[in-house]
């Protein structure tokens, strides 16, 4: 048992004693370059609700709860 | 529908059902079914869609290996035609395709909800540089660690173009955040080996976990192979609860190829090795990092031309079309 936040290190990672690097600036500047693309943004969310639909194993009910669900968290996208 | 014209004698019997009443006349409606079907119009749509699902059939059944199912489609070739098939095919590209499962693992909603201050997800994704075959949209390597407003922190491809690392974050309203092309990768990707095969690979570490009694927080860092080091590449804390953590269909899946077309073909290969999962408990300790088991998830696949390599059930797979 590990206390405290954050999770334990990953057991075939770098050894626990090894740094972690702050990166975050660095890679919100790449991404900053890459720009925004609304097509796939789109594709995205409709490929989640198709991954409900066809669910093996979810019912009807469950179904159009996991949409629903998906559609409120979407709500706000941006 | 009008009255039979004549009474026809057959050679074979007529069936019976012990028990109940069949009918032991027989009736020629040839000419009148000839004739409705005459006056119905043909739905070339309809007729290409039908063919194409066949083709499309043969070359996704599960049961069947690569061989049969190449010798399924060649069967159907045969029989159809080449060119009419391969013309209801073309049409069948216009179509907007289901988007689905390629394969991979959804956790059980037992172990869904198992956690109460934190989970996390540990898996290195199987990812080319190039999908290859015929993958002319979006095909991603994605996974969630059971948090319903946790990251997905994921390779995306499109076509045959440079793939880009991703995290779409649920938990807020903007969630597209990172956005890095593999060109940019090259100290996170390396080979892991896996039955006799080495694979290039991403190890990604995403967690979900509570920071105060209102706040969680999104985490998601990259081993850095490199230099040997965990790299802290995205953070966001919001406010949440564990019901809203633990319920839900989303954070349900594992690492699963998700897919955007149907089928696939001679694609490279893709997948998950070495995935694990750690949760925290009520207290705020963390238990240890155990593989993902068949105990813990069961694979979903949609059938879309994928074969399995192999699977470790249920914490390592590789694919293939």
């Amino acid at each position: 048992m590990v206390a405290g936040p954050e999770p334990p290190v990953p057991s075939n990672g770098p050894s626990p004693d090894s740094p972690t690097r702050d990166m975050r600036e660095e890679f919100a500047r790449i991404s900053a370059r890459s720009g925004r693309d609304p097509e796939a943004e789109r594709a995205f969310v409709e490929n989640k609700i198709e991954m409900i639909r066809t669910h093996p194993t979810l019912s009807e009910a469950e179904k159009t709860a996991a949409i629903a669900e998906l559609e409120e968290k979407l709500k706000g996208n941006s | 529908m009008p009255d039979a014209t004549s009474a026809v004698e057959l050679s074979i019997p007529i069936p019976t059902t012990p028990g109940r009443e069949m009918p032991t006349e027989v009736a020629d409606e040839r000419e009148s079914l000839a004739r409705i079907a005459r006056e119905t119009p043909r739905d070339p749509r309809a007729e290409e869609a039908f063919i194409a699902s066949k083709a499309r059939l043969a070359q996704t059944q599960p049961r069947l290996d690569r061989a049969e199912r190449e010798q399924a489609l060649a069967q159907l070739t045969e029989r159809i035609g080449r060119e009419r098939l391969e013309a209801a095919r073309a049409k069948e590209k216009d179509q907007p395709v289901p988007g689905g499962v390629g394969y991979g693992p959804f956790y059980n909603s037992a172990f869904k909800s198992a956690f109460a201050q934190g989970t996390s997800l540990y898996f290195d994704i199987v990812c080319p540089t190039s999908p290859g075959g015929n993958v002319n949209t979006w095909l991603y390597l994605t996974g969630m660690n059971r948090a319903g407003r946790g990251i997905e922190a994921f390779v995306s491809y499109y076509a045959q173009t440079q793939p880009h690392f991703k995290v779409f974050d649920w938990a807020r309203t903007d969630q597209w955040q990172t956005d890095i092309p593999f060109g940019n990768l090259g100290s996170y990707l390396g080979t892991t080996s896996a039955h006799g095969t080495s694979y290039q690979t991403l190890g990604v570490w995403n967690s979900t976990y509570q920071i105060s009694s209102t706040q969680w927080r999104n985490e998601a860092l990259l081993w850095n192979r490199a230099a040997g080091r965990w790299d802290l590449f995205y953070r966001y804390d919001y406010a949440g609860t564990l019901a809203q953590q633990t319920g839900g269909w989303i954070g349900s899946w594992g690492p699963i190829v998700e897919t955007f077309q149907s089928p696939y073909v001679n694609t490279n290969r893709f997948g998950a090795l070495n995935t694990m999962l750690i949760s925290r408990n009520s207290s705020g300790a963390w238990g240890s990092w155990q593989f993902l088991s068949a105990a813990n998830s069961y694979i979903r696949t949609d059938n879309v031309g994928f074969f399995v390599v192999f699977l470790d059930p249920n914490y390592a797979f590789v694919v293939d079309s």
